[in-house]
């Protein structure tokens, strides 16, 4: 049985596999998941092939709770069960539901619950000039001297969103990624190969709300309604001292924020970059 | 069709409590609320949070429309509405009820 370890947010979780298949999958899912800091409170997962139903079978601790093959169903049911866990045991610090990227040498928060659109808007500034972060999570330490991490999976669409997919070169489709009918999860290196990992602050956070049909806008948010949408936002709130309420108050006056609804990605890069100018 | 609640808070003789214990800051006039038990947050523009302070449960709905409607005579077709539909927010937030 070999052990794989994923770590963020000070703490670290570890993965029992029993294949190379199994590895080059937690490879593709974790690759850049780490962190320099560690409470040393390991919980256990285990990814072990069933050779009589040839299927994989995931398991925390003891118990099974899913099974299948290594696709995006699986990656998404990981994903859920390892955040879970890094979170439940993470050091004292905000984590939030968030897309991030850098934009002209800033970082760019995308808080949203799911469905909002900030993973469809994290790939597609990815594709384009921005580096990537996360599309899924950021953790803010309550104590300044920790590092701010950035939950850097590879991206993962809904299959709405797949057809993003159409708009990469067929040149840079070398690198192993995940397609079916549950999704894609699309490493970023296929997007941009430098993917540079910053503890840098967000300078702007932008609140996507993906709507069909409707005029792109971006309008400012005042900071008492950025503090009260963060709070949605807020994963590990149950885990804080006043549900780190004053910490994302905090962040709410230090950092400008802006609405934006889009239905067009070209029209939603055009109003945010006039907003970080190089 | 209008809500239970909105129902509820047509009644202008009903007083509005809010419940304890919760986080409440103040920024440029507006308010921001979370409460703990609920987990729920809330946000309330300048009108809002004027309301807000004047929920002190011994006010009625109609008292804090009056005080609103000396305030800004010019506002005081609206002010009921207004009124009417932030307490509606703050009940179906689980943030406020009315007795």
């Amino acid at each position: 049985m070999n052990q794989f370890s994923v770590a963020f947010a000070g703490s670290t979780l570890t993965i029992h596999h029993d294949t190379e298949e199994a590895l080059s999958f937690l490879t593709l899912l974790f690759k850049d998941v780490t962190s320099q800091i560690s409470n040393g409170n390991h919980h256990r997962l285990s990814l072990l092939y069933d050779r009589n139903q040839k299927e994989y079978q995931l398991y925390d601790a003891d118990t099974l709770i899913c099974r299948g093959r290594l696709g995006v169903k699986l990656a998404a049911q990981l994903y859920d069960t390892v955040i879970f866990h890094l979170l439940n045991r993470a050091g004292d610090g905000v984590a939030l539901h968030a897309g991030g990227v850098i934009w002209n040498d800033r970082v760019v928060l995308f808080p949203g619950q799911s469905g909002s659109g900030k993973s469809t808007l994290t790939f597609w500034l990815t594709s384009r000039d921005c580096s990537y972060l996360t599309d899924e999570l950021i953790f803010i330490p309550a104590f300044a001297d920790h590092k701010i991490e950035y939950f850097s999976r590879p991206l993962c669409l809904k299959p709405g969103s797949t057809h993003l997919l159409d708009t990469l070169p067929t040149t840079e489709l070398t690198i192993e990624f995940l397609w079916d009918a549950h999704g894609a999860v699309i490493p970023h290196r296929l997007l941009k190969t430098n993917f540079i990992p910053t503890p840098a602050a967000p300078s702007l956070i932008v609140l996507p709300h993906y709507c069909p049909d409707s005029e792109t806008t971006c309008e400012p948010v005042s900071r008492a309604r950025l503090a009260t949408l963060l709070m949605g936002c807020h994963v590990n709130a149950r885990n804080l001292v006043n549900h780190g309420f004053m910490q994302v108050l905090d962040i709410a006056r230090a950092t400008p924020a802006y609405q934006l609804s889009f239905s067009n990605l070209e029209e939603a890069e055009y109003l945010l970059n006039k907003l970080l100018p190089e | 069709m209008l809500s239970d609640t909105l129902k509820l808070a047509m009644d202008k003789d009903r007083i509005v409590i809010l419940k304890k214990d919760f986080f409440l800051e103040r920024i440029d006039g507006e308010i921001t609320v979370y409460h703990p038990t609920l987990t729920t947050a809330v946000y309330l523009n300048e009108t809002g949070a004027l309301i807000w302070e004047l929920c002190d449960g011994k006010r009625t709905i109609s008292d804090i429309i009056e005080v609103l409607s000396e305030l800004y005579p010019e506002s005081s077709s609206q002010i009921e509405a207004d009124v009417k539909m932030l307490i509606t927010r703050l009940i179906e937030h689980g943030i406020g009820e009315l007795r």
